[in-house]
């Protein structure tokens, strides 16, 4: 398998007031080393502030970093040329938590992911239509209903699965998902894992699944890798069977008591 | 006295809510019956918009101008409510009988005061004075865990969100209320900041034996806390019973498929292959009529209460359907 990302000692340093007139500084992530090969289910969990966040922008080029080195297929992304540059930032699609701030709220479905069509020149006038509806059909929304609405006439599940589609339009590689599932409701969230899993295999894609429940970590990459961030650093990484039954850090061994499994019995 | 004391502490009987809107009255709370024992701690759990908020806001009487009630809620047999009137005794000590922790408790604080202030003012709003509201301040700021000497003379901004909520515990508590009614008091923290929150509500009910009504999304934090779990769907329960009988033996298509929806990190979920089609609340009848597979033309008109135990009732006219499909036949 192909290594599409390999990002190594990620630093990320934020300015930030404290008070009136002093400054003060946050490290969000700390020597971070993070790979995505071809086809990788990937969970981060972390609580917030943990720097999962901040990572996910930065793999996907639209948080600046304040040291270390992005390869992308083998190359450092700031010696990309143009077409290169873009092709990375096309490759490599993050999808935020909020989908009712990240769609333009005056714009209706249709604009908005018409826009998309175009800026990337995805189909031409003829053929846009029936590659956006294609798309809404394969993320099983009916376009009919949803192309003339706006943003608050959705739903959060059926915006989220919007955001899925906008994304999923530039045929990108990497698909980081941000907490998606953090604003629905318990009975919509396994569903839309489910379909974000199946629009994988169908793509084939790699994705990074963020998110602050270990067990939502644990139901998206059960066959995948598990990555347990705090203070901005990685402190445990493995296949998710084996850092679930065999914690090796202190936090993650916290995280894991702190769930409230359920009692079936 | 022995018949004082088999009085529920809190019943609310018949209760439907409704707001006046320009599309008329909207009921966000449906036929309500709810019961919480001295000493109990009882969870609702519903989905957003399930009117979950509609009725502890009811409960504790912070209704809009445009809310209409219909029923009656009555403490320890005197009644605190019958409709629109609230019997004014419980609006002046309000915060006597029962304290609410509300939903957005992160955003309650007024930023531009000190912590001690607000304890101080909410005593006083209750003729209590400024130095006996401290010494209770700094006895319950114990019991939830925090330093008395550092939070009283912090302001809000200067918490986190996990002492934010303990601090709102304390401050509910301030004025010995008899109901504790907790409005999703987890939803903003992090795993393990949960986790210690529900220990410490856990400890509250164990050393102080509070009665409390939990308001929650997650069936997970009912099942760690309550005794009693009311599942709530389009305004109206589906299913309540004991703690055991809910997260064991579900009736209710909705509460299994709520279940079947946590996912789980060590056990298997035995309800995770049990799903409803989406579609919208039915008004009429069973709210659940237009998801529902087990759901015949008879649901639409009405719902009948079927006792499954004394403690567990479930709203359904087709509970032996979903036993069958769910259980099996022999069960």
């Amino acid at each position: 398998m192909a290594r599409i990302i390999e990002a190594r000692k990620l630093v990320v340093i934020y300015d930030i007031r404290k008070g009136l007139f002093s400054r003060g500084k946050v490290v969000a992530l700390d020597n971070v080393d993070f790979d995505i090969d071809e086809g990788d289910s990937i969970s981060i969990v972390g609580e917030s502030g943990s720097g999962k966040t901040t990572l996910g922008k930065v793999l996907a080029g639209i948080q600046p970093l304040t040291k270390g080195s992005i390869l992308f297929y083998g190359k450092d992304i700031r010696e990309l040329g143009k077409d290169e540059y873009i092709k990375y930032r096309r490759s490599i699609q993050y999808i935020p938590q909020d989908p009712y701030s990240s769609f333009n709220p005056f714009k209706s479905i249709e604009s908005a992911l018409m826009s998309v069509v175009k800026y990337h020149k995805i189909a031409d006038r003829k053929n846009a239509y029936s590659v956006i509806s294609g798309m809404l059909k394969d993320l099983q929304l009916d376009p009919d209903e949803v192309l003339d609405k706006y943003p608050h006439q959705l739903s959060g599940g059926q915006l989220q699965r919007i955001a899925l589609a906008r994304a999923l339009l530039i045929r990108p590689k990497v698909l980081i998902a941000d907490e998606i599932v953090s604003m629905l409701d318990a009975s919509l969230r396994l569903e839309l894992i489910n379909l974000l899993r199946q629009v994988q295999r169908e793509y084939g894609l790699s994705v990074i699944f963020i998110t602050h429940d270990i067990a939502l970590a644990r139901y998206f990459a059960s066959n995948g890798e598990l990555v347990v961030m705090h203070n901005g650093k990685i402190v445990e990484r493995g296949s998710t069977m084996e850092v679930i039954e065999n914690p090796r850090d202190e936090y993650t061994k916290l995280l894991l008591s702190s769930h409230l499994e359920p009692e079936f019995r | 006295m022995s018949i004082m004391s088999d009085l529920p502490l809190l019943l609310v009987k018949d209760l439907s809510v409704g707001y006046r809107t320009i599309k008329g009255l909207q009921y966000a709370v449906r036929d309500v019956n709810l019961k919480l024992s001295k000493g109990e701690c009882v969870a609702i759990v519903g989905e957003s918009g399930s009117g979950k908020t509609t009725l502890v806001n009811t409960i504790v009487g912070y209704l809009p101008q445009n809310a209409f009630v219909k029923g009656s809620i009555y403490m320890e047999g005197r009644t605190i409510r019958s409709d629109n009137k609230v019997d004014s005794d419980f609006v002046r000590n309000r915060w006597k009988y029962i304290a609410l922790v509300p939903q957005a408790s992160m955003n309650i604080f007024n930023p531009v005061i000190t912590i001690a202030s607000h304890f101080v003012d909410t005593a006083e709003a209750y003729g209590v004075d400024k130095s006996e509201a401290l010494a209770r301040a700094r006895k319950l700021l114990s019991v939830v865990k925090l330093d008395p000497d550092k939070v009283l003379r912090m302001y809000a901004h200067q918490l986190s969100g996990g002492m934010k909520q303990r601090v709102a515990i304390a401050l509910a508590l301030l004025l010995n209320p008899k109901v504790l009614i907790l409005d999703e008091p987890t939803s903003a923290l992090d795993a393990v900041t949960q986790k210690q929150i529900l220990d410490l509500l856990k400890e509250l009910r164990r050393i102080y034996s509070i009665s409390m009504i939990i308001v929650t999304h997650d069936i997970t934090v009912a099942n760690y806390l309550a005794d009693t779990i009311y599942v709530m769907y389009g305004g109206r329960f589906v299913e309540y019973g004991k703690r055991s009988e809910i997260m064991t033996n579900p009736m209710h298509p909705y509460t299994v498929s709520l279940l079947g929806s946590v996912p789980t990190i060590r056990s298997k979920n035995p309800f995770s292959e049990f799903t409803l089609k989406r579609g919208d609340v039915s008004f009429r009848g069973c709210p659940l009529y237009y998801r529902c597979p087990f759901a015949q033309n008879d649901c639409i008109n009405t719902v009948n209460e079927v006792a499954i135990s004394q403690t567990h009732h479930v709203f359904c006219n087709h509970v032996s359907e979903v036993e069958v499909t769910m259980y099996g036949k022999d069960y």
